[in-house]
Parts: structure tokens; C-alpha cells; sequence
């Protein structure tokens, strides 16, 4: 029986930065030499809801540049996207938006 | 090996012989980073890679008491279902000794993914992989004692690609239909003039496709290179 990370359903997000927040984060995945990148591509949509397009985009931004801001918000749901990013073993981590 | 898409079902790998089952038996003991730092700290890195203020540290910390054991929870969980799936294989004899088959749930399919990435994580920092494949870093590497390791570690990797494409694509599955069947080392050749052809997909004989080498038609349609 599969304990494999089902993925959650979220509302689509925004990469708008809320205003009202004191301190947006950024979600960050970073480049590693082993996760295929139609798996990066097919994870980003799961999690975050994008669009084949944009979440292809984002992966090669990861792939080209080393990292991609993949949304900005919240801490708490900074930390959630995290976790689901990791536990599909993607190599992911949050830091503060400047 | 061949492998094939079953409707409803997930992903059949049938005529696997005894060499490749002994490979997919592997995954459990690759995918254990407990022997290695590195893998420790690649498969459980921390919220915050570079932690700049106490607020980071905290996070860290918080992380690694409260999520990093749910992590290993279902990381473990995804191991045990590829053990789970292989104690289901059925063997049959062939000329060539035993092969076995087994069929990959549609539902288990994720945490097979999640183990078979789990090995090849824990395998490149085991076995130093290299990160670029260049002419240079391969030379050395199938020079030296890791070269059966990185073959292992590739055979993960063309597993992740069919699964990912067979069982986990999901605008793939909606959009356009999948390669009803792959064919892994295969003796005959598929005939592209035959294509695929959805309808005789399930409970083919062989239909109108070209023969193999050893007389017998290939399960049903014709089976690809990958």
C-alpha cells in the first residue's frame, strides 16, 4: 500500500505577493543532477496548480539558472509547499523575499 | 522485458528475467541512505539551505523534529510498496530460464517513482556520480569500480522515464494516448509502418505485426526501443 504522498488539492495560488503581509517568502527549487525534469515539470503543476506552460518554464529556469522562485507568500504556506516539494523529493527550500 | 500500459490496471512489465528482477529487488537496499551523511542530507535538507538569522535556525530545527519524520514515514512507505508489488510476481519458465511478470498499480505508481528516485539519490552521493556527464567524467567513472553501480542507477532512471510517462503524466494521459506497449531489450524490431493501434491493444495476439527473430509474434502491438 502506497504511503506515497498523495498530492493536496489547493486552490490555485498567486505568484502576487500580498501586500498585507509583513514578510513574503519565496518557495525555491534548486537544480539537482538527478530528478528528471518532466517530473520537476509534472510536480510544480501537482502542487501549485500551474499550467503545463509555466510550470515547464519554471523547470527549466531550475535547470538553466540553478533556482526558480516558484511562488512568493505567506510563511505557513511557504513551509507547506516546501514539505510537498520535498516529500516528492525535489530539492526545494524557502527564504525571504526582498 | 516488455512493458505495457494496461487500462484500468497500470503498468505490466512481463518476461523479466531473472537478472532485471534481481535489480528492481535492489531498490530497498539503494534507497537506504542510513549509511551515508550526504544522502541523509540530500533526501531530508532543511527549509532553510542557508540559514542567515536565529528565525532561520528555528526553522531548521522545527523542520527536522516535526517534518523530517513524516518525510521518512513515507519514504519508507514507498519502499515497502515495491516490495509489496514484487512479492506478487508470477513466474513462468521460457527457454531462457524463469521470467517473471508483475504489474505496477495505477494507484501505486507515485511511490514507485518515490523509491526508485529514492535509490538513484542515495546512489549518486554514495558512488560520487558525476553531476555533468561530460566525455572526461565518463571515462572515469566506467574506468573505475562504480561502473555497475551507474548502470543499476540508469536502469532506475529508464524505469522513472516509462513510468512517468505510462502511469504519472497526467497532461500526457489526458491529451494524447500513451505508447500502448515498450518493449526493453527486445529482440524484434518494431516495424514503424505498423504504428500503434489503440483497438487491439488488450488481448492481442500479435494482430498483423511483424513476426521477432524466434518466430513468435510480439504481444500486442508492436513493442518500441526506449
Amino acid at each position: 500500500m502506497p504511503s506515497s504522498p498523495q498530492t493536496t488539492e489547493l486552490p490555485a495560488v498567486s505568484e502576487q505577493t500580498d501586500d498585507a503581509l509583513d514578510t513574503p517568502w519565496n518557495v525555491i527549487v534548486y537544480n539537482d543532477p538527478v530528478n528528471l525534469m518532466g517530473y520537476v515539470t509534472l510536480i510544480i503543476m501537482r502542487i501549485f496548480g500551474y499550467s503545463k506552460e509555466k510550470a515547464t518554464k519554471m523547470m527549466l529556469e531550475v535547470h538553466q539558472k540553478g533556482r526558480s522562485v516558484v511562488w512568493t507568500g505567506e510563511k505557513e504556506r511557504a513551509e507547506l509547499y516546501v514539505e510537498q516539494l520535498h516529500s516528492h523529493q525535489l530539492l526545494a527550500g524557502m527564504s525571504e523575499a526582498e | 522485458m516488455k512493458i505495457k500500459r494496461v487500462a484500468g490496471q497500470g503498468v505490466q512489465f512481463s518476461n523479466v528475467s531473472q537478472d532485471q528482477l534481481h535489480l528492481f529487488e535492489q531498490i530497498p537496499l539503494h534507497a537506504d541512505p542510513t549509511a551515508s551523511p550526504e544522502a541523509e542530507a540530500r533526501l531530508f535538507p532543511g527549509v532553510v539551505r542557508r540559514p542567515e538569522s536565529g528565525e532561520h535556525e528555528q526553522l531548521n530545527n522545527d523542520w527536522e523534529e516535526y517534518v523530517e519524520p513524516e518525510l521518512r514515514s513515507r519514504f519508507s512507505g514507498d519502499v515497502d510498496c515495491v516490495t509489496a508489488t514484487l512479492k506478487k510476481a508470477r513466474v513462468s519458465s521460457s527457454p531462457d530460464g524463469p521470467v517473471f511478470e508483475f504489474t505496477i498499480l495505477q494507484a501505486d505508481a507515485d511511490a514507485w517513482y518515490s523509491a526508485l528516485n529514492q535509490a538513484r539519490l542515495v546512489m549518486h552521493v554514495r558512488y560520487h556520480f558525476p553531476d555533468e556527464e561530460t566525455p572526461e567524467e565518463m571515462l572515469a567513472l566506467l574506468e573505475s569500480e562504480n561502473v555497475k553501480p551507474w548502470i543499476t542507477s540508469r536502469f532506475y532512471m529508464q524505469m522513472q522515464s516509462i513510468l512517468l510517462d505510462l502511469a504519472m503524466n497526467d497532461w500526457q494521459q489526458a491529451d494524447e494516448p500513451a505508447q500502448p506497449e515498450l518493449n526493453l531489450f527486445p529482440e524484434e524490431v518494431w516495424d514503424e509502418e505498423d504504428g500503434w493501434d489503440e483497438d487491439e491493444e488488450e488481448g492481442d495476439d500479435g494482430g498483423d505485426d511483424e513476426p521477432g527473430e524466434d518466430g513468435e509474434k510480439p504481444a500486442g502491438d508492436g513493442p518500441k526501443w526506449v
